[in-house]
């Protein structure tokens, strides 16, 4: 149906393209207000008016009617409608739903187009066969009542609009609150026609109050879009106080005639339909481009933004992690009772007394006699991976409250964070997770030693010994080590690397005891690692993925640039009306 | 880590020094002391500020508050707020019967606050009004007014915002206030949000003025009324104390249209203009005192909730103690303490043997390893970390710190410092153990068993002595008579009695003993479980319940400015 839609030009697909971008941007739920507020914009924009104007410019055209609350649009529609159709009255906000005055031919393709999404609750539509198929009045509730729902229900209609009528009063004229709608029409480029009511009656006051209105508009940059003079004022009707049609809850006609006239002339001639909805939409696809822009530079700031909320979370982990390993270093978390067992059964050793001179030879020798039979393995390895946990444990629920503590500040997830207990200490299965990678990683340094031994022909005594013994062993020397001192004045943690020591060295050689121990070190710092990276995930979890945000602002991008060189701009479509015109309204 | 309160802990609170400032008689009256009032803001102020909750917003009312009592209170100053368009400076000019603000249609009209005062008072009055910034005044002669010095002030709501900061820099500072708004405007979001609901409580005489009735029926009129005078009482608390709403009509200059009476009324009702001023000041202060103390996680209006429920204090608690036995090792004291009674008894009971025994024990380090339970107990450190225990309560600390106000939570996350726990635990362990530093027991029936054992060692010796010297003279001399038993020779009879005898003796011994050592060993562990306890239970909570006396005495202050300042209604 090339006549009467722009089907030919590329832009169905960008908007195809669009669409999932944004609705994907919508699922995110953007971080900031200002950013939901463009997302949002950006969807009722396309999903209100683009889409269904590239489908066709036929379809029916939307004269919008807003303004604050009070302002008289529920009479200015009565009065447009012929008919009191929408409820006036003295309690306000009177009118809480949007009231459609419609053809019965067009309700369908209104509520699956233009409305489409809009809550069915909050519209009403009353058939008007008087009125041609093709042309829509609405009159939205106000924007700035304690009704915040209003505001965003008008928000919405804004969005799909062709035509914006903007009621206001002498009184009201100069408020702050209706100027971002203003403005929004404006970027649109819609058409715009101002009804001020409750003029003062005195002439002179009427143009007083006409011309300043007319300046705050000018300075607002709001200009007639209907005309080609780019400097047009926009055209402000006056009512007079109390001016009105009693009867029909409506304004005399006379008063908005020349409104009337406009509403006449787009009832009457579809060609003036099109040209508006032509126009309507050059303005929406020359504003589309900047609006992707915007909520691509929201992604990209909000990917920032929670690059720098995952730090806060990855600065308190590595600090923890690194304060566990200082903690661990000096094998001080060990519980001495467990390494005096340990010396007890390699200090009796005669390796030791090898190194040893007169008295601490002679306690050697007696108390190899009292030596424990039996290496004291599990009771070590047990003690080991309680304390080791515990200790590790510690430092997990101290990154974790810190982080949540931070992010209790960040506005965006902060209710999510409060709400969520277990975030503010290490998880339940911390434990048992840990446990089990311990006891892996105590298993791989018995398979290094097997492996190291066959090469290296161990002692018979090593041999004797076991590779579980061995196994605890190095398991211990990756905690606890000493410089070459005797370790016999020195604290149990000291005497135990000692002997723990020569009898490692004695059994492996120097170097490849080394070498051992600094392979059981790094698989434990992998262990604690990656024991602590599953905690923080249990924190990025909460958060987008910035990955995610900077790939879909380049492609918001991408479909920005598509759309400011699109081939259509206001000449094709003049072209495409044109051929529309010459073709005729022949093919649905 | 959040900044932790630096130098002792848990820190002083600093107290606000004593209050001698010179205020205004008027200042003082039953019902609303301000300077009392004054004293409770400065007491809420300093707990929250050592909970690190800021407190400059609280400090600008004081400062708004003693700068109100450097001026006469004679007449008091009343603005006229609300937005653009809805007949402020007509109010005011038909209140005064003639041109006092210059009216006009086009909006905004007013961008400079303008004073309608008793000529009487205009002098007295002219240091206020330039602390208010309010340069054009107005005298008038009218003497039914009342004592009060109308404000007219910009609108809140137009394209200009400078007209909303003057409002707002205004606001707090006068001494009462009427919202004027119209039919159009009277649920405007912008009066309701910003305005309404954030003042109303800091008022205390107020009166709203619905302007323009004259466009209605005099039944819609009355309709719209009940409508914004149910909204009013709603912020004010739904108790019915809402200002008051008055309905006027559209005025034009010099004429007094219907309900201009009433605001007139209202103006002049018995009022005692210094009793405005003070209520004014003492609502400010009480809710400033209020919202501070909300921010502090305190509701004035209820009990002050505990920060952690005591189950879950006693929960943490147990745990932690159940830690810190475990490190301790309780099983392993009473046993250390039962060979040490053994030990004991075996040097003073166990004869010239159990003397000898003891000394090589001694010699090998046995006793000190096995047999010293005041030493086995001090050394709990080599046993495990206290780790487990800090982790129990600060897990327990963790839920409040996530239910916390956010301006607390930094404060609270202060008080989990584990590594200052972890310290005090130990300190409160190492003291529970010295208060029980073990003493042996000791028995009178040991040395007496002791004797006997000598003794019985002695003839054993003398026995074995003579057996030995039976057996050789008997192979070096053919035969010597020896004094038989039965069958059996003497000295062997004898050797086997003592011998019986010794075990005897020492199996009683080491009976005694061991029930001697296991009666103590049980005291001392009830006794050091019990001091653990109480130890623990003292040092975990000691910071959370800094945290709750500090709060304690927010509320404690709030309660008592609403008892001096008179109880105010709060949203």
């Amino acid at each position: 149906v090339i006549d009467r839609s722009v089907g030919g030009s590329g832009l169905p697909e960008l908007v195809d393209r669009l669409q999932p971008l944004v609705d994907e941007r919508m699922a995110g739920g953007p971080w900031s207000d200002a950013a939901a507020e463009r997302v949002r914009r950006l969807r009722d924009h396309l999903l209100g008016h683009i889409r269904v104007r590239i489908r066709s410019l036929d379809a029916p055209l939307v004269v919008l009617i807003v303004g604050p609350t009070g302002a008289g649009k529920s009479t200015l529609f009565n009065t447009l409608a012929g008919r009191p159709e929408s409820a006036t009255g003295v309690l306000r906000p009177t009118t809480r739903i949007a009231v459609v005055l419609v053809h019965p031919d067009d309700r369908e393709p209104l509520l699956d187009g233009t409305l489409a999404g809009v809550d069915r609750d909050r519209l009403r539509l009353a058939d008007e066969p008087r009125l041609p198929a093709g042309l829509a009045l609405l009159d939205a509730p106000d924007l700035d009542s304690i009704e915040h729902a209003n505001r965003r229900l008008a928000d919405r209609l804004i969005e799909a609009a062709d035509m914006g009528v903007f009621v206001t009063t002498a009184t009201r004229y100069a408020d702050r609150a209706p100027w971002e709608v203003l403005r929004r029409i404006r970027d649109r480029g819609l058409p715009l026609v101002v009804v001020l009511n409750r003029m003062p009656s005195d002439p002179d006051e009427q143009r007083e109050v006409l011309d300043d209105a007319a300046r705050l508009l000018a300075e607002a940059g709001l200009r007639d879009a209907t005309t080609g003079d780019a400097e047009a004022a926009i055209e402000i009707i006056g009512v007079a106080e109390g001016d009105l049609d009693g009867a029909r809850e409506a304004l005399s006609p006379v008063a908005v005639a020349s409104l009337l006239e406009r509403i006449a002339v787009l009832r009457d001639d579809q060609d003036a339909r099109r040209a508006l909805a032509g126009r309507a939409l050059v303005g929406a696809l020359a504003g589309l481009g900047p609006l992707v822009d915007a909520v691509a530079d929201d992604c990209e700031h909000e990917a920032i933004d929670v690059a720098a909320t995952q730090r806060l979370a990855r600065t308190a982990f590595n600090r923890e992690l690194a304060a566990l390993r200082e903690a661990l270093a000096g094998g001080l978390f060990l519980r001495q009772e467990a390494l005096r067992q340990w010396q007890a059964y390699v200090g009796a050793d005669e390796i030791t007394r090898l190194f040893s001179r007169g008295i601490g030879r002679i306690r050697g020798l007696i108390s190899s006699m009292f030596r424990p039979s039996r290496p004291p393995v599990a009771e070590i390895r047990d003690a080991t991976s309680e304390d080791l946990t515990a200790v590790a444990r510690h430092y997990a629920s101290e990154a974790a409250r810190a982080t949540a503590v931070a992010w209790a500040d960040v506005p965006a997830i902060s209710v999510q964070v409060r709400k969520d207990a277990s975030l503010w200490t290490a998880s339940a299965d911390f434990d048992s997770h840990l446990r089990a990678r311990l006891d892996q990683w105590i298993r791989e340094i018995g398979d290094d030693i097997q492996a190291t031994g066959a090469t290296k022909r161990m002692l018979a005594r090593g041999a004797s010994i076991g590779v579980n013994a061995l196994g605890t062993g190095v398991m211990l020397a990756s905690f606890i080590h000493t410089a070459g001192l005797t370790g016999a004045e020195l604290g149990v943690a000291a005497a135990t690397a000692f002997v723990n020591q020569k009898l490692l060295s004695a059994l492996f050689g120097e170097a490849a005891m080394a070498e051992l121990v600094a392979r059981a070190r790094t698989r434990l710092a992998d262990v604690l690692t990656e024991t602590f990276a599953e905690q923080e995930a249990r924190f990025t979890a909460v958060l987008p993925s910035p990955a995610a945000l900077t790939a879909l602002a380049h492609e918001l991008r991408d479909v920005a640039d598509e759309l400011r060189y699109l081939p259509v701009g206001v000449a094709d479509l003049q072209e495409l009306l044109a051929g529309a015109r010459s073709s005729g309204p022949s093919e649905p | 880590m959040s900044a932790r309160p630096p130098g002792p802990w848990p820190p002083e609170i600093p107290k606000p020094p004593p209050s001698d400032r010179d205020l205004p008689a008027w200042a003082s009256a039953t019902g609303a002391h301000i300077g009392r009032c004054l004293d409770r803001l400065d007491e809420v102020m300093s707990f929250a500020a050592a909970l690190g909750v800021p407190v400059e917003g609280a400090a600008s009312v004081r400062d708004d508050v003693l700068a109100r009592m450097g001026f006469p209170a004679d007449v008091y100053t009343l603005a006229f707020v609300g937005g653009t368009g809805v007949g402020k400076s007509s109010l005011l000019n038909a209140l005064a019967g003639e041109s006092v603000s210059a009216t006009s249609v086009r909006r905004p009209t007013t961008d400079s606050p303008v004073a309608w005062v008793p000529g009487s008072a205009r002098s007295q009055l002219a240091g206020l009004l330039a602390h208010l910034e309010v340069r054009e005044v107005r005298e008038h002669a009218d003497e039914g007014l009342g004592q009060v010095a109308i404000l007219d002030l910009p609108d809140m709501d137009s394209v200009e915002p400078a007209h909303r900061e003057r409002v707002e820099a205004l606001l707090p500072r006068v001494d009462a206030v009427v919202w004027v708004t119209d039919l159009e405007k009277y649920h405007d979001a912008v009066l309701h949000d910003a305005f309404l609901h954030r003042w109303i409580d800091h008022l205390d005489r107020q009166l709203v003025v619905l302007n323009k009735a004259d466009r209605l029926t005099v039944d819609d009129a009355e309709r719209v009324r009940r409508d914004l005078q149910l909204d009013m009482d709603r912020l004010a608390g739904g108790d019915g104390t809402g200002p008051g709403v008055i309905i006027t009509s559209a005025i034009r200059e010099g004429s007094l249209g219907p309900g201009v009476g009433a605001v007139r009324r209202w103006l002049a009702e018995g009022v005692d203009a210094k009793a405005v001023v003070r209520s004014r000041l003492a609502a400010s202060l009480v809710n400033t005192i209020e919202s501070l103390a909300i921010v502090t996680g305190v509701d004035p209006g209820s009990e002050v909730k505990p920060l952690l429920d005591a189950d879950a204090r006693a929960r943490a608690a147990d745990q932690a103690t159940a830690s810190v036995l475990r490190v301790v090792d309780m099983a392993g004291a009473e046993s250390q303490a039962v060979a040490a009674t053994r030990a004991r008894a075996r040097s003073t009971g166990g004869g010239p043997l159990g003397r000898v025994s003891s000394g090589v024990y001694r010699l090998i380090g046995r006793e000190a390893r096995e047999a010293d339970p005041g030493a086995f107990l001090a050394r709990w450190r080599e046993r495990g970390s206290l780790s487990p225990a800090v982790d129990a309560i600060t897990e327990a600390v963790t839920e409040p710190i996530r239910r916390a106000p956010d301006a607390v939570r930094p404060a609270l996350l202060a008080v989990v410092d584990p590594e200052r726990l972890e310290v005090g635990l130990a300190a409160a362990t190492d003291r529970a153990i010295a208060e029980h530093g073990p003493e042996v027991p000791t028995s009178r029936v040991w040395p007496l068993l002791g004797s006997v054992q000598s003794a019985v060692t002695a003839v054993l010796g003398l026995a074995a002595a003579w057996l030995v010297l039976w057996i050789v003279i008997r192979f070096q001399v053919n035969e010597i008579a020896v004094p038989v038993l039965g069958q059996l020779p003497m000295p062997l009879v004898i050797l086997l009695l003592a011998l019986l005898a010794g075990l005897l003796v020492g199996r009683l011994l080491a009976f005694h003993a061991g029930w001697l050592g296991r009666r103590w060993a049980r005291r001392l562990a009830s006794d050091l479980r019990h001091a653990i306890g109480l130890e623990v239970a003292d040092t975990a909570f000691a910071s959370l319940d800094w945290v709750e006396s500090v709060q304690r005495g927010v509320w404690t202050a709030a309660r008592a400015a609403r008892e001096e300042c008179g109880e105010r209604r709060r949203s």
